[in-house]
């Protein structure tokens, strides 16, 4: 019965939830009872697993092809599906409809609730459609949440139609390439439908996958696909909250494609070659993030760039890796804007707590947690006998890891919080449940996270024993790099200070090493004169890149359309000149005919030519 | 049992053209305008209930004896490739009557010719004897003249010369190819259902100024540029162009949105069925043109400054995309075609009056300046123009995702470029169409100068509405829509073997022998 009422209660919370967006009057009742829908579905959802249904629903929605088959749409639950909809629904509830409603705030935390709802129903329908379409379709309901935050936004009304048209640029790429794969994979006869151990079985279809592939990657904040988020300015005008909400649930939605297609990937023979430029795009994106100025364009690059290593880990080792690696990264992102958003004057008793708090982001992200996950190991076990890959996601970590330190250990001060004073601490223990969430995901590699002893007993504690008991690792050896690179950012983590001191020519102090520790002046100044470098240059670059890469190829789409329309509009003057003459020749002529003289003339024209005739015919005749 | 629906959607617009036209009272004639449009509207509905899905004959045939002696026919069916036109049909015109509701002057006159186009190109839809199909289709040349000569813009005059001309030389071409295929068979008939029951247009050859021509070849190159006229294909499509800059926003979307549909629906029926062969072997030439006009409409939308000339282009590039899919020679793509016919048609006759509401109460006629911050002040209108850019750019979920992709899939069977050029058209068009967005309805609100705040109204709200849903629900269920186009479609595609052509021809009244290729239904007596 659980199973035959699901799609009904889901359906209903996807109803309601895109009621919220348009009503008015009603928008806060809609908007708590499309949440209310959704928490219930969810409950109904884990139980029907629990019970070992899938709660399928399906309706014929398409005849294609030659010979025709049906095109099925509908829903299947799935563990991954579940757990993604559960951890963004928590998120984005808490973030958009408990905080603010504690708060008091109200109006443009109404619409926010709204777009939140509406987001987690598109990844809901995403990770839970049994076809290709339904997750296309969740892809490009996701993608009304931003416009709905864009165009609420407060600050300048320019800058804001600049980053939503941005915005929705990038989102229509996307869908571009996606619908291109869908035409391309049903044109090569697959079914287009899911099943958990053969994907789309299209295996055979390369170039579908790869368009799809590429659709997918484009929703997920890489590089160049960033878009609008250069465009921030270094105001706090747009919260980073706000932003996330933009891009998150079209990234969750686009790698709920990405879980479902992994299976053709590895037998299509696909997945090794886009491993490479997968964990480029990462670490450029994780550079990105490093030098850009403003808390939410850093916060989106950081993001995107851990949407890649979890593609490149879904690649490398699998399906459920690279799941749990990405929703772990993104709780740790939702996490990260918690934090972002608190003040640093706060009450009495929290002060502490959000600097350890702090530094314990700053030690998930560097790997500090995920040294010993075994999402990771998985990774790194995956490129033993793959050294660029391996090499390759150890980089593009580790710039991931130096955008976070840069990020998160430096105080925010000023506007961008996500709540006010009295909503702050709440921020912060949520931040702090987010970020255990994240790790015991990133740890175990299992979706049911730390509740599950078996997998944490099997691949944590064991591995690192195995690591830190056993003889080091030789340096040569891939897992050796990693483990390496991992040591070298942990250290630089806990004695970054010590470096500063040093190159002030002050005295050391064995104090240096607690006051590494002392959160209060927690200023990162050596990873400041580290990237320095980096901001030099990369500033510089990317101003250039900006200024060319960015505006090149719009002026050039202007110019050449300009000459296009120009070339059409001469061949149309063109042609309605030939088109005049073909008339007016005509009418002409008839024109003179009416004229007493022309009529003369014709009258001896045709006698002529009659006598003529005759003349000729009698002696033809004769 | 004949219920004579099709014959009385033609000529209850008609009649209601006349009666309007002579009403004393100017919100009679109105009442009696929009009455009669919707009544061919309700047929048309009643008519898609009786419509069987899996046939890929002609059903609810009308057939009466016209000219005898010339035997010329008066016989109107609907089948797979006219049925969402005529959906499309009933759908538009009854809002275009609508959304002239407030016109001063000469309404009824205006009236009275969308009426008579109403009726002339449902006509042209479903007639299934060539000389009809020219009657109506011809007639159909002439309420544009006339409306875009009286009620259009600054030069009018010329837009209308240059649309009757065209048109008149297109109309021209087409008849000279009816002419040559009804005296290309012994006996000679103007029925397109015995003329595919004889396997099509035959292997004769003319002379034609001293040169030797296959007719067959002579015919179908005098239809593609009888029809080409008519639609805005390129290069010929400058009148078209002239008419988007003067014509008023309801007569545009009435050549656009419906005429041009029509034009396609004729071509790829005509081709298939008269000149298989030909059409076989000129497949890849109109795919070519195809390509040229996706790609010059997809590139040309970015300079327009002018919204008419977007929309223009915008139709110019739905033209193109339905030609590769003619050219590609499948049945997908064939239904992708037929189906893409009908949402884009909405999307544009949804566009174009949008953009002509806004044109008429705020005066934005421009794309940039005078305009921006429009979804502060007109917020009903940015979600309309929304989803009627998610349209066009072929957003899952959209009436265009489903068109464009069927017509993709049979393109990649043929050549996968055309994958390349969808995609590159589609990038195009969404670039294009999001700036105009960010222009018009973003940014600072320009209500300074603004007569009006350019929202909807609430008559715009009722008939805006409706076609928006059933763009939505194209999108989201288009089964039962591809269902009634599918048969036909693939009966189109599909070529007789040997077996067939030696097998004879079924007569009119009796059953067809059992084949191997679908062929048309014998016509029952009415």
């Amino acid at each position: 019965m659980l199973s035959e009422l699901f799609p009904a209660v889901f359906f209903s919370f996807v109803a309601l939830a895109m009621a919220s967006a348009l009503s008015g009057r009603f928008r806060p009742l809609v908007t708590w009872t499309a949440w209310a829908c959704f928490m219930f579905s969810m409950v109904m959802s884990m139980l029907i697993l629990a019970e070992g249904g899938d709660g399928a629903w399906s309706m014929s929605f398409l005849s294609l092809g030659t010979p025709w088959r049906e095109l099925q749409a509908g829903l299947s639950l799935n563990a991954a599906g579940v757990a993604a909809a559960v951890l963004l629904g928590a998120v984005l509830g808490y973030v958009f409809l408990i905080e603010p409603a504690t708060s008091g705030r109200k109006g443009v935390a109404d619409s926010r609730a709204g777009a939140a709802a509406l987001g987690v129903a598109a990844v809901s329908i995403a990770w839970f459609a049994d076809g290709l379409w339904g997750i296309l379709l969740g892809q490009v309901l996701a993608a009304l949440p931003g416009w709905t935050i864009l165009r609420a936004s407060p600050g300048e009304a320019a800058q804001t139609a600049t980053l939503t048209t941005a915005f929705s640029r990038e989102r229509a790429l996307g869908w571009v390439f996606s619908a291109l794969g869908f035409s391309a994979l049903a044109a090569a006869g697959v079914g287009l439908g899911w099943n958990a151990s053969e994907g789309f079985s299209a295996g055979s279809a390369p170039m579908g996958l790869g368009l799809l592939f590429v659709g997918a990657i484009l929703q997920l904040r890489l590089f160049p696909a960033l878009g609008w988020a250069p465009r921030l300015s270094a105001s706090h005008d747009v919260q980073p909250s706000a932003l996330a909400l933009a891009s998150s649930p079209p990234a969750w939605a686009a790698f709920a494609l990405l879980y479902r297609m992994q299976p053709d990937l590895a037998s299509s023979g696909l997945a090794p070659f886009l491993v490479v430029p997968t964990l480029l795009v990462s670490a450029l994106t994780a550079w990105f993030s490093l030098s850009s100025t403003a808390p939410a364009a850093r916060v989106h690059g950081l993001a995107g760039a851990a949407a890649g290593i979890s593609v490149a880990l879904l690649l490398l080792s699998g399906g459920t890796e690279g799941a749990t690696a990405f929703l772990g990264f993104e709780l740790l992102g939702w996490a990260t804007v918690l934090i972002l958003g608190s003040k640093t004057v706060g009450e009495k008793g929290f002060e502490w707590f959000e600097k350890v708090h702090r530094g314990a982001l700053v030690l998930a992200w560097a790997g500090g947690a995920g040294f010993f996950s075994g999402t990771v190991l998985f990774g790194a076990l995956s490129t033993t006998e793959r050294p660029w890959e391996g090499a390759l996601l150890a980089l593009a970590w580790c710039m991931m890891a130096l955008a976070a330190i840069g990020l998160v250990a430096r105080p925010q001060t000023g506007g961008g919080a996500v709540g006010d004073a009295s909503g702050r601490s709440w921020n912060l223990i949520s931040s702090a449940v987010l970020a255990a969430l994240s790790s015991s995901l990133l740890w175990s590699g299992s979706f049911h996270g730390a509740f599950a002893p078996d997998s944490l007993q099997a691949i944590g504690p064991a591995v690192a024993l195995e690591i830190f008991s056993g003889p080091a690792p030789s340096g040569s050896t891939t897992l050796g790099l990693v483990h390496w690179a991992w040591t070298l950012v942990l250290l630089l983590v806990c004695v970054f200070r010590l470096p500063a001191r040093i190159a002030e020519s002050s005295a050391l102090r064995w104090g240096v090493a607690g006051e590494g520790f002392r959160l209060a002046e927690f200023s990162g100044r050596a990873v400041d004169r580290l990237c320095r470098a980096y901001f030099i240059v990369a500033g510089l670059a990317k101003k250039r890149l900006a200024t060319r890469a960015a505006a090149a190829p719009e002026a050039w789409l202007a110019t050449f359309s300009a000459r296009v329309s120009s070339l059409d509009h001469g061949v149309r003057e063109r042609l309605d000149h030939v088109l005049r003459i073909l008339v007016d020749a005509p009418a002409k002529a008839v024109q003179l005919m009416h004229s007493g003289a022309m009529q003369l003339y014709l009258l001896f024209a045709v006698g002529f030519s009659l006598a003529l005739l005759l003349h000729f015919w009698g002696r033809i005749q004769a | 049992m004949n219920t004579h629906l099709l014959t009385g959607m033609i000529f209850l617009p008609l009649l209601g053209a006349i009666l309007q036209a002579t009403s004393p009272s100017a919100r009679t004639s109105r009442w009696m305008a929009l009455g009669a449009s919707a009544a061919s509207a309700l047929l048309g509905g009643l008519l898609l209930g009786q419509v069987s899905p899996g046939e890929a004959g002609p059903q609810l045939v009308d057939r009466l004896p016209w000219i005898g002696s010339y035997a010329i026919h008066y016989e109107l069916a609907v089948d797979g490739t006219s049925v969402l036109l005529l959906l499309l049909i009933s759908a538009v015109f009854p809002v275009l009557v609508a959304s002239e509701w407030e016109r001063s002057s000469g309404a009824r006159g205006l009236h009275a010719l969308l009426l008579i186009l109403q009726g002339s190109l449902i006509g042209a839809a479903c007639a299934q004897d060539l000389f009809l199909l020219f009657f109506f289709w011809s007639l159909s040349s002439l309420p544009i003249f006339f409306l875009v000569g009286v009620w259009g813009a600054e030069h009018k005059e010329q837009a209308a010369f240059r649309s009757l001309v065209t048109n008149t030389l297109g109309n021209t071409l087409l008849f000279a190819a009816f002419v040559l295929i009804y005296y290309s068979r012994e006996p000679h008939t103007f029925l397109i259902r015995e003329i595919v029951s004889a396997g099509g247009m035959p292997e004769t050859t003319i002379s034609l100024a001293g040169l030797e021509v296959q007719a067959a070849n002579l015919a179908f190159v005098l239809v593609c540029a009888g029809l080409a006229l008519r639609a805005p294909v390129w290069p010929v499509h400058g009148w078209f162009y002239r008419v988007s800059e003067e014509a008023p926003a309801s007569v545009f979307v009435a050549v656009g949105a419906v005429t041009v549909p029509v034009a396609v629906m004729i071509f790829g029926r005509l081709a298939n069925q008269l000149f298989p062969a030909v059409m076989d072997a000129g497949a890849n030439w109109v795919a070519g043109a195809g390509l040229v006009n996706l790609l010059v409409g997809s590139v040309a939308i970015l300079s327009q400054r002018r919204i008419s000339g977007l929309v223009a282009y915008l139709c110019v590039a739905q033209l193109g995309l339905c030609l590769i899919g003619l050219g590609s020679q499948d049945a997908s793509a064939m239904v992708g075609v037929i189906f893409q016919q009908l949402g884009a048609g909405l999307a544009l006759a949804v566009l174009g009056l949008l953009m002509g509401g806004l044109a008429t109460r705020a005066g934005i006629f421009e794309v940039l300046g005078g305009a921006g911050g429009l979804s502060r002040t007109a917020p009903a209108a940015a979600v309309v123009m929304g989803l009627a850019i998610g349209a066009f750019v072929g957003a899952p979920g959209m009436s265009g995702f489903v068109g464009q992709s069927l017509i993709a899939m049979g393109g990649y069977a043929r050549a996968p470029a055309v994958l390349v050029a969808i995609g590159i058209s589609s990038l195009l068009i969404a670039y294009s169409l999001f700036g105009v967005f960010r222009r018009l309805f973003l940014g600072e609100p320009q209500t300074a100068d603004r007569p009006s705040s350019g929202e909807l109204t609430a008559r715009e709200r009722i008939y805006l509405i409706p076609l928006v849903a059933l763009i939505v629900i194209l999108g989201f269920y288009p089964k039962p829509f591809l269902d009634w186009v599918r048969p036909t479609a693939a009966s189109l595609v599909s070529r007789p073997s040997a077996q067939d052509a030696a097998s004879p021809a079924p007569e009119p009244g009796q059953e067809s022998p059992p084949s191997a290729s679908p062929s048309p239904a014998a016509a029952p007596e009415s």
